[in-house]
């Protein structure tokens, strides 16, 4: 039981793993260092997949591509309104790919970037900016001020509260889950190393993961749209 | 350590941006100006091939004029070729028929002519024999120049008719 307490303390760190030597050290965790990995894998799909496009007859791999990506624009399209989804869909459309890949790692037996606390805050972080930001751009200084008083004034305490809830839920929930199938795919794996771990494994990393991956970019989305209403 | 939240979450924002900027450049952007050609594509054949229905339709709509006038032209220049017939018909038989009166008319003079001149020929001879029964009877000489020339010409018509 004690050893078990040893590995899984000792996988659930964020080790640093290597430091760049400029202004004396730059460390790169984990986390970056698999994020840069998701971030060539997905380049280089996205190269193979795009590489060729046609207006007519697209192939199997063209196919793949505007699939995605008609999802995506689609999505958008449908929450954010003909007039904003294509400013934010390659965003979103970005976060989701990127935290799909991040939420899988764990099946190839790489540690998900997502159970770094500081890679979903930072996700929430910037969540936070897309949803305030384009609600002062999009809306105004006034009308932007004006709308944490709508429906209501009484609920202005509440809209200025969710600044804060937003994010930290958005990014709590993702840690919390990924973090949570991390421990329990890694107690199983401790307990029986042998084909059980697959059949939990669709779950906790799988199903989990994706759809965690997709809550993530849908009240992101939701939020957006939310912000981006104009002032009656 | 597991809940580490520092400044190393400068990576996080690092890292989603240059990812974003990959995806845009080759995913996003590609596919999206892609998927928009080909909808305006789309939408272009969609208008054409609606401007082209138009146009058919009110070509076939003329053509259908073209044709109904055409018809009711041709149905006026047979009326008229036909009326036309008639007329000639009508003149040649009126023609015709004005000739058979008028050949019928001359026969008919000719007929009188010859009866009235068998007539008067009839009566010159009745006249003749009369003048000579008369004389015989009478018994009276011939003096007179008058009765003589009707004597020679009834004898003579006489001696012809023997």
């Amino acid at each position: 039981m004690d050893e078990i307490q040893t590995v899984l303390q000792e996988k659930l760190q964020n080790p640093t793993v290597f430091e760049i030597p400029l202004f004396g050290g730059i460390p790169v965790p984990q986390s970056a260092v698999v994020s840069w990995g998701i971030i060539l894998l997905l380049t280089v799909l996205a190269i193979w997949l795009t590489h060729d496009l046609k207006v007519k007859n697209p192939g199997r791999r063209q196919m793949v591509a505007e699939m995605f990506v008609g999802l995506i624009n689609n999505f958008c399209r449908e929450i954010l309104g003909e007039k904003h989804w294509r400013t934010f869909a390659p965003y979103l459309g970005t976060v989701g790919l990127y935290l799909l890949l991040a939420n899988l790692a764990g099946l190839v037996g790489v540690a998900p970037p997502t159970k770094d606390l500081n890679v979903t805050a930072g996700l929430a972080i910037m969540s936070l900016i897309l949803i305030y930001g384009s609600q002062f751009r999009y809306n105004g200084l006034v009308n932007g001020l004006k709308k944490y008083a709508r429906p209501s004034a009484i609920i202005t305490p509440l809209n200025v509260l969710e600044m804060g809830i937003r994010p930290l839920a958005l990014c709590m929930r993702l840690f919390g889950n990924i973090l949570g199938a991390f421990i329990i795919m890694e107690l199983i794996k401790a307990v029986a190393p042998a084909v059980i771990p697959v059949a939990f494994s669709l779950y906790f990393d799988i199903f989990d993961g994706v759809l965690q991956a997709v809550v993530f970019v849908f009240l992101t989305t939701l939020f957006l749209s939310e912000s981006l209403e104009p002032l009656e | 350590m597991v809940l580490n939240l520092n400044w190393e979450i400068i990576w996080v924002f690092v890292d989603l941006l240059i990812l974003l900027l990959l995806m845009k450049k080759f995913l996003f952007g590609r596919v999206t100006k892609l998927l928009d050609e080909r909808a305006k594509g789309v939408t272009e054949t969609i208008e054409q091939a609606e401007s082209q229905l138009a146009q058919a339709q009110q070509q076939k709509q003329e053509y259908t004029q073209q044709l109904a006038q055409a018809r009711s032209e041709a149905a006026g220049i047979l009326d008229q070729a036909r009326k036309q017939a008639e007329l000639a018909y009508s003149r040649r038989m009126e023609e015709a028929e004005q000739d058979v009166q008028r050949r019928n008319d001359q026969a008919a003079r000719q007929r009188q002519a010859d009866r009235e001149a068998m007539l008067a020929e009839a009566r010159q001879q009745v006249a003749g024999l009369v003048l000579l029964t008369t004389a015989k009877v009478s018994q009276k000489t011939l003096d007179a120049e008058t009765d003589r020339a009707m004597l020679d010409a009834l004898l003579e018509e006489v001696g012809d008719g023997t």
